[in-house]
């Protein structure tokens, strides 16, 4: 079992990551590459910690506000999708996927959830729309 | 071999996907074990600051990528034990990549070219500590840009790495 404070880590460390997408993809272009590089080397541990959270929820290991507030994260990186592909490198799609095979209690919802679609993006959802 | 051969030895690797031998491999590591942690100022964004904050660390509006990725292994993650120096980590980093059992990676991640190093970790007795240590090191840069405790290659290496490839 994972300890409680390790899994509230690795949920902050998760907010950081989304809520700070907006604000690196408006700056990036302006940034050195080994800026970039840096944000990115962070970035690459706390996929590894969403990965890990999503393990935990599938083996129900998450209490229900872990649970909560982890849906409540995806929810928020999917709006974040187009900001994320700029500061963080994975496309929309490789997004979706990752939180798909690491587990996302997305998948126990029935709404609907909210996804900013990057322009260069739409010719390949509108195959997607055509099939 | 000298530094800048060996750092493009390594950018040959992961373009050809090459095996490289174990004379190379024994100067790579030899190679990395000395490189010192990436230092380029970068900006703090708010929420990363808003999270080193509450724990007690105020922060300038730029701080260099070691000071951030010391500041969260030792203050936020307690993956290194409280009182760690940044010349400590950068120390461990590179004791993990000299050890033994030490597993190697070419990749890219996202266009940029890197090696990574797993081991076994010797920094136990925290409350984040992890069976590995996994330190990244970039050839085009020459320095070393993250250094972390992990529990498992498979929440390292995801669908975001390409042309990954064993090479220890």
């Amino acid at each position: 079992m994972q300890d409680t404070s390790q899994i509230a880590m690795y949920l902050r460390n998760y907010a950081v990551l989304v809520g700070d997408a907006a604000e690196l993809a408006g700056e990036w272009s302006a940034m050195a590459e080994q800026e970039q590089i840096h944000h990115r080397s962070l970035s690459m541990q706390i996929w590894g910690m969403r990965h890990t959270l999503g393990d935990l929820y599938r083996t129900n290991q998450l209490s229900p506000t872990q649970i909560q507030e982890l849906a409540h994260l995806d929810h928020a990186l999917l709006e974040q999708a187009a900001n994320i592909e700029i500061a963080y490198g994975p496309s929309i799609w490789q997004v979706v996927r990752n939180l798909l095979d690491w587990g996302t209690p997305l998948s126990e919802e029935r709404g609907s959830v909210q996804m900013a679609v990057p322009i260069g993006a739409l010719p390949e959802l509108a195959k997607h729309f055509a099939r | 071999m000298s530094m800048t051969a060996i750092d493009d030895l390594i950018l040959k690797l992961i373009e050809t996907g090459r095996q490289a031998s174990a004379e190379e491999v024994a100067a790579i590591i030899a190679h990395v074990a000395q490189a010192p942690f990436a230092t380029y100022l970068a900006k703090v964004p708010n929420q990363l600051r808003r999270l080193l904050t509450g724990q007690g660390v105020e922060l300038p509006v730029r701080l260099s990528s070691l000071a951030v990725h010391w500041l969260k292994r030792v203050v936020e993650e307690e993956q290194w034990p409280a009182g760690t120096t940044d010349v400590q980590y950068v120390a461990d980093l590179q004791k993990a990549i000299l050890h033994p059992n030490v597993q190697i990676w070419s990749y890219h991640y996202y266009r940029q070219p890197f090696v990574g190093f797993l081991s076994p970790s010797h920094i136990q007795g925290v409350r984040g500590a992890r069976a590995f240590i996994f330190v990244a090191y970039s050839p085009l840069y020459g320095t070393i840009t993250t250094g972390y405790q992990a529990s498992d290659v498979d929440v390292i290496f995801t669908d975001d790495y390409t042309d990954v490839k064993q090479q220890r």
